[in-house]
Formats: structure tokens, sequence, C-alpha cells
């Protein structure tokens, strides 16, 4: 036996929670850049502006502070408490899976980062249900 | 004393750092979707007198201060690592309001970065050496 061998360190939920976030925040980034080099795409974003009577830039404001929520997740995961971090966890993980789905636009390339981004989701999810408090940190 | 495991400062500077970089790409991207922010563009271009092939490097140039600490915040020595947060934080909070547009989602994300690059030299300053 490798006594030398570097022992296997499991992860520790709120690094894993965090690391997820990032995932689904760069997801996010890229589907919303590749986006912009369809023809038509600044229209669609025009058309939702008429149809739901919103100028563009409150739109974009709209985007900005649904977004923030997953992007705070990103340091909450790693500093809030267990309990209340479990819950947001939880929480702000259903939101962002019906923004998500219910923003969805019928490019093909949405279609596969919002299936990517709703997986990581579930995993949140998954992972926040089940964590258990071992070393009884606070 | 029971063992409460509080967050190494390092990953803390990290992890805020990755947070500030994602809401500038997020607005970067945002103002992309406003019809007009291309002319925009054009008109600092020729108000600056700086085409809009260099604007774009010093964008490059001064996300890049940002992104790299993220890996900074976790390798560099103690003593180094405060002032290289506080400075660049500084540096970073600067960029944002002198580049500022007054779109509403920028001047929210902007906000927020503020709050997150403040959050930094914060914990860079009140940061004591206690492992050595």
């Amino acid at each position: 036996m490798n006594t030398n061998a570097t022992p296997t360190k499991k992860i520790d939920t709120k690094t894993l929670l965090s690391t997820l976030w990032i995932v689904v925040m760069i997801n996010m980034l890229k589907a919303d850049i590749l986006s912009l080099f369809i023809p038509g795409a600044l229209d669609e974003v025009a058309k939702t502006s008429v149809s739901t009577g919103t100028p563009i830039p409150q739109l974009m404001l709209g985007g900005a502070i649904m977004m923030e929520i997953s992007i705070v997740m990103i340091v909450l995961s790693r500093v809030l408490k267990y309990k209340v971090n479990r819950w947001t966890n939880i929480i702000t993980s259903i939101i962002t899976i019906v923004f998500v789905v219910g923003g969805g636009v019928s490019y093909p390339h949405y279609i596969f980062i919002a299936t990517v981004e709703v997986i990581c989701l579930l995993s949140i999810i998954w992972f926040a249900w089940k964590w258990r408090n071992l070393e009884g940190q606070p | 004393m029971k063992s409460i495991k509080k967050i190494d400062t390092k990953v803390l500077l990290s992890t805020l750092w990755i947070m500030v970089m994602i809401n500038m790409l997020k607005e970067g991207i945002l103002s992309l979707y406003i019809p007009g922010s291309a002319e925009e563009l054009a008109r600092t271009s020729a108000s600056t007198g700086t085409s809009i092939p260099q604007l774009m490097l010093i964008g490059a140039i001064m996300g890049q201060l940002g992104i790299a600490m993220i890996i900074l915040s976790r390798v560099l020595k103690y003593g180094i690592n405060r002032w290289v947060n506080i400075v660049v934080g500084i540096v970073t909070i600067a960029y944002i309001w002198g580049g500022a547009a007054s779109y509403p989602h920028y001047i929210f994300i902007a906000t927020v970065e503020t709050l997150c690059l403040l959050l930094i030299v914060w914990f860079a300053w009140t940061w004591r050496n206690v492992e050595g």
C-alpha cells in the first residue's frame, strides 16, 4: 500500500455549491454572447419590448437584477451559515430554473446551454438538500 | 472553544473577485442588447480621439487586473496580497465609475460591483496574519 499517497479529502459542500454557481453563471454569459451573433436576436428583444410595453433599457435592468440573484450565490454559498445556506441555495435555484426555462428562446444553443444549467441547478438543490452538518459548523 | 472553521481570507477575496468579474461581463453583454450602444461607443472614440480597437485594448487591460486577482488573491504571500487587493480594488472602482454609462442596468451592476470591491478592500485591510 502506498502510504505516501495524498489522502483523498471529500470536497466541502460550501465549495462545491459555490463552484456549481460559477458554472451556471459562465453558461448564462456564454448563452447571451452566442445569441448576439445570431442575426435577428436584437429584433427579438425589440419585439419583447413592444409586447410587454417595457423600454429595452428597463428590460436589461430586469435581466441584471435576475442575474444578480445567481451571481451573489457564488459568494453566499461560501459565507452563509449552514442552515440559511441550505435554504437560500434551494430557493434561488428554483427561481433560477424558472427564469432560465421561462425566458427560454428556441435557438438550439440556448436549449443546449439551458439544459446544462438546469442539470447544475438540480445538482445544487440535491447537494443542499442532503447536506448534513457533520462537523457542527455554524 | 468550539472549532468554528472560518473561511480563509484568500478564498474569500478570490471568490469576491469572481463575483466582480461575472458582473462586469454581464454588464457588457446587456449593453450590447441596447440599440444605440455601438453609436455611444463611436462617440466616446471620437471625443477621446482614440480608435475603437484601442478603447477595447484599454478595456481588456483594465479587465485583466480584476481577472488576475482571482488567481493572485489565492497565491500571493500575505503582505503583498493585502496591498495588491487594496490597490487593484480602488483602481477598479475608479474605472467602473470613470467609464460609467447612464443605462439603468449599468448603474445597478456598478453599485453591486462597488459594494463587492469595498468589501475586498475592507477584508484585505482588516486581514491579520494569525497563522504566520
